[in-house]
């Protein structure tokens, strides 16, 4: 028999007027925009990383044209 | 008579008479009256302080008001998950998910990170080694217009030392009460301190 583990999201608020701050899980629909988040956040990421790659490829092209370090970096 | 070497209050010396101790008294409670009636207000007004700890989200409600257009607040984010974390503003307890822009320079990558309508903005940079510092200075985040911050933070240190810089804009002209730290994964402990910048 297998069971399957919830993640389980904790909510903290704190209200500015009355100093008090509470603690409760998310809602349904939290949860969800909490996924939508994370999809997102990934897809950011992987945009990030391929302009990095991108920029290192680029760089290595300019050092075989024959161009030195100082004059990459002062592109 | 004598006054005082800073603000040239008047003040008895020791050689005056006692029965004119109350004018004496009395030149010396107005001259304080006029100089304190008259001292700049301008400055910083602590608005509140909240604690969080292994959450994964944490909203402050309510801080924000016509009382101030600007305002500073002070983090210390440590994130369980190196992800980085995400700035949101709400109003009545409900966040705000769309119309988000942003650029974001780290330390450890090459190019700045953007956003294009995301559901959030920039806070912090993943930071899973120690209480990092970060400050968000923002803009009109109650009046009904766009609202734009900065952040800045820093965190971790020797091999493992992370900072970023980010610029936003909530590209809605909406008022906003309040706002959220939304790490895209894992938990989150730390502080939060919001203060409001004296219009004058």
């Amino acid at each position: 028999m297998t069971t399957t583990k919830t993640e389980v999201f904790i909510f903290g608020e704190c209200d500015a007027i009355t100093g008090i701050t509470t603690i409760r899980e998310f809602t349904a629909d939290e949860i969800t925009q909490r996924k939508a988040s994370q999809v997102e956040a990934v897809a950011s990421e992987a945009e990030a990383t391929a302009r990095t790659d991108a920029r290192i490829s680029a760089l290595a092209k300019l050092a075989k044209l024959g161009l030195t370090q100082a004059e990459i970096d002062a592109l | 008579m004598a006054v005082t070497p800073n603000y040239s209050w008047p003040v008895p010396v020791d050689t005056d008479l006692v029965k004119d101790g109350a004018e004496a008294i009395k030149d010396l409670g107005d001259a304080i009256d006029s100089t304190v009636f008259g001292l700049p207000s301008g400055g910083l007004t602590l608005i509140t302080t909240a604690t969080f700890s292994a959450v994964s989200n944490f909203s402050v409600n309510s801080c924000f008001s016509a009382t101030y257009n600007n305002y500073l607040i002070i983090g210390s984010t440590l994130t369980n998950a190196l992800r980085d974390v995400g700035f949101r503003l709400r109003a009545s307890a409900t966040d705000s998910t769309t119309g988000y822009y942003g650029k974001e320079l780290q330390n450890y990558a090459g190019a700045p990170v953007s956003k294009s309508n995301a559901s959030a903005g920039f806070y912090q940079v993943a930071n899973t080694t120690d209480q990092g510092l970060v400050t968000v200075t923002i803009q009109n985040p109650f009046a009904a217009v766009k609202t734009s911050w900065f952040s800045n933070g820093i965190a971790g240190g020797g091999g493992t030392f992370f900072c970023n810089q980010t610029s936003n804009t909530h590209d809605v002209a909406s008022s906003y009460d309040g706002f959220s730290l939304v790490p895209t994964t894992g938990t989150m402990t730390g502080t939060l301190t919001v203060y409001g910048y004296r219009k004058s």
